[in-house]
């Protein structure tokens, strides 16, 4: 029973974590501009984010030392402050996009502009950070957060054309009015913001936190495959409410009102309420989750205690990591940068980042030294170095095209 | 070489709207400016049709208006300081889309003022009226 909710657990966890503010961005603009014919990006994105959250959580659970510490003492230090250097970047940049997040959601609510609700939302993550249990923090952002799910019962009773969507997604082709570097570099955006790295920090420092053993295996990878592909469909059926709505009608989407709209459209007020209590939840967590990850790569680079389980003064230099992340992220949503923008840019930053969080996460799965009799199988290998040349052509590509199509315009 | 970096410092100066060089790129931008402008007046319609038919909060839909009206008043505001080249056809097209935006964004001001009197049919008429404008936008959007 123990275990069968641990699982349920990490289930909820894994579907907050996939469906943030850049999926939620990326899903509405990827369908009122491109309709279904992107949905082969999720589906890519969302094997991958499968495969290496299970070896993270496998490398976690078995050296019983999180992804970032091994690849530090297995790569070498130089290859570490690289990866460090670029995730931290990443990430700051992904926390600006999520407390802006969590902002909106507060002015949405109320009608009094986002900027002053930022104050209230690092005061909010301050006091969820140092105040409440790990396991209730993950569970109330994880269940909450399924109120997304208002996305799925909104495409279901908006009967679409099943054959349609079918065709649309399985055949893909682009729009005509749109460029093919514009649709690459969309997709690109949508596949960053599926997988960002943080997802896998947090991951797999939290199996440590949570002192997974052996007997962990099974639940990590139910949970790893259970959570992402649930999270998955919660992007496709976003995908799926803006193509239906707002592409007939040639909206684009450049603001989160304008998403807040399409659960509306088909539910009415309890789809508006179950928008924004999802917006928050999701953003929220994601601001929790990406803030924790900064802590915990900075403190396992260097060698300091971590942990959100151990007391601040216990580890107060990994908790002043996760001030400075907080504070640089709310003066940037403060600098009143387009909260859209920033996110549709943090989401591309993060493709171009992949393959430096990716690819040591494969070597070490295959390292007999940490991972026993639990390496990697071939076949696995074979898959997973499949799709870290998709994630290497990914990376490269996300930059010339960001600059050819400018920001996808 | 010196063109490029004229266009760089021109870009520097102009707060990063960057100038159409010839007829082409000119009707390209004028493309972009007609789209986002159509979309922004078709979000407002559909916020208050929901607003109509759901009795929704005020609050997300005020937000949603001002979105859309902040956005619309930005590609207006893009679209006016960009250098046209010195051609004709340009000129027209300029003019054409300027007093779209124009009449929209008069329309779309009419609508903000209507929903926050609390009465969304005034509203919604407004933003009704406004529909030429958005068509004849979206047709350029095509066109171009």
């Amino acid at each position: 029973m123990k275990k069968a909710l641990a699982i349920t657990l990490g289930v909820v966890t894994s579907i907050g974590g996939f469906f943030d503010m850049g999926s939620i961005v990326l899903t509405g603009q990827t369908g009122a501009r491109f309709g279904f014919s992107l949905v082969w990006v999720v589906a890519l994105a969302t094997i991958t984010i499968v495969l290496y959250a299970e070896m993270a959580g496998r490398i976690a659970t078995l050296s019983k030392r999180p992804v970032f510490d091994v690849v530090r003492e297995r790569l070498g230090p130089g290859f570490g402050l690289a990866n460090l250097g670029a995730s931290f970047l990443i990430n700051v940049i992904t926390l600006v996009a999520e407390i802006a997040g969590v902002a909106i959601a507060f002015q949405l609510v109320t009608g009094v502009t986002y900027y002053l609700w930022v104050p209230l939302a690092l005061i909010l993550a301050f006091f969820v950070l140092w105040k409440v249990k790990f396991e209730r923090m993950e569970r109330a952002v994880g269940i909450l957060g399924l109120t997304m799910l208002v996305f799925a019962v909104a495409m279901w009773r908006l009967h679409p054309d099943w054959s349609s969507v079918l065709h649309q997604t399985l055949l893909p082709s682009k729009p005509s009015s749109e460029t093919l570097a514009s649709y690459l570099y969309v997709g690109v955006a949508l596949f960053g913001s599926a997988i960002t790295p943080y997802e896998l920090f947090f991951y797999s420092s939290g199996a440590v936190e949570e002192g997974w053993n052996k007997s962990d295996l099974l639940s990590n990878r139910i949970s790893s495959y259970a959570g992402f592909i649930f999270g998955a469909v919660l992007s496709v059926t976003a995908i799926g409410v803006a193509a239906l709505i707002f592409q007939p009608r040639h909206i684009g989407v450049h603001d989160l009102s304008t998403i807040a709209l399409g659960p509306t459209f088909v539910l009415g007020k309890l789809g508006l309420a179950a928008f924004l209590i999802g917006l928050f939840m999701t953003t929220f967590g994601a601001t929790l989750e990406v803030t924790l990850s900064n802590g915990y790569i900075v403190s396992q680079y260097f060698g300091w205690p971590w942990g959100k389980m151990l007391r601040p003064k216990q580890a107060a230099r990994f908790n002043l990591v996760m001030i400075v992340s907080l504070l640089i992220g709310a003066f940037i949503v403060l600098t009143s940068l387009d909260p859209v923008a920033v996110t549709d840019i943090a989401m591309v930053f993060a493709a171009v980042g992949l393959p430096l969080t990716y690819f040591p996460i494969l070597v070490v799965a295959n390292d007999r030294e940490y991972m026993g009799e639990s390496g990697n199988g071939k076949v696995l290998n074979v898959v997973a170095s499949v799709f870290l040349v998709v994630i290497c052509i990914i990376a490269l590509a996300a930059i010339p095209l960001m600059i050819w199509t400018k920001l996808g315009t | 070489m010196k063109r490029f970096l004229a266009s760089c410092l021109v870009l520097a100066c102009a707060s990063c709207v960057a100038p159409a060089y010839n007829d082409s790129q000119f009707a390209s931008k004028a493309a972009k400016t007609a789209q986002d402008a159509a979309s922004a007046i078709e979000t407002a319609r559909l916020a208050l049709q929901l607003d109509l038919r759901h009795g929704l909060p005020e609050q997300p839909i005020d937000s949603s208006m001002s979105d859309q009206e902040d956005a619309l008043g930005s590609v207006a505001g893009t679209f006016s300081s960009v250098q046209p080249p010195q051609t004709k056809a340009s000129d027209d097209l300029r003019n054409s889309v300027l007093d779209l935006l124009d009449a929209a964004q008069s329309h779309m001001e009419d609508a903000r003022i209507a929903l926050r009197r609390g009465d969304v049919p005034a509203a919604l008429h407004a933003l009704d009226e406004a529909e030429p404008q958005a068509q004849k936008l979206h047709a350029i959007a095509e066109k171009y």
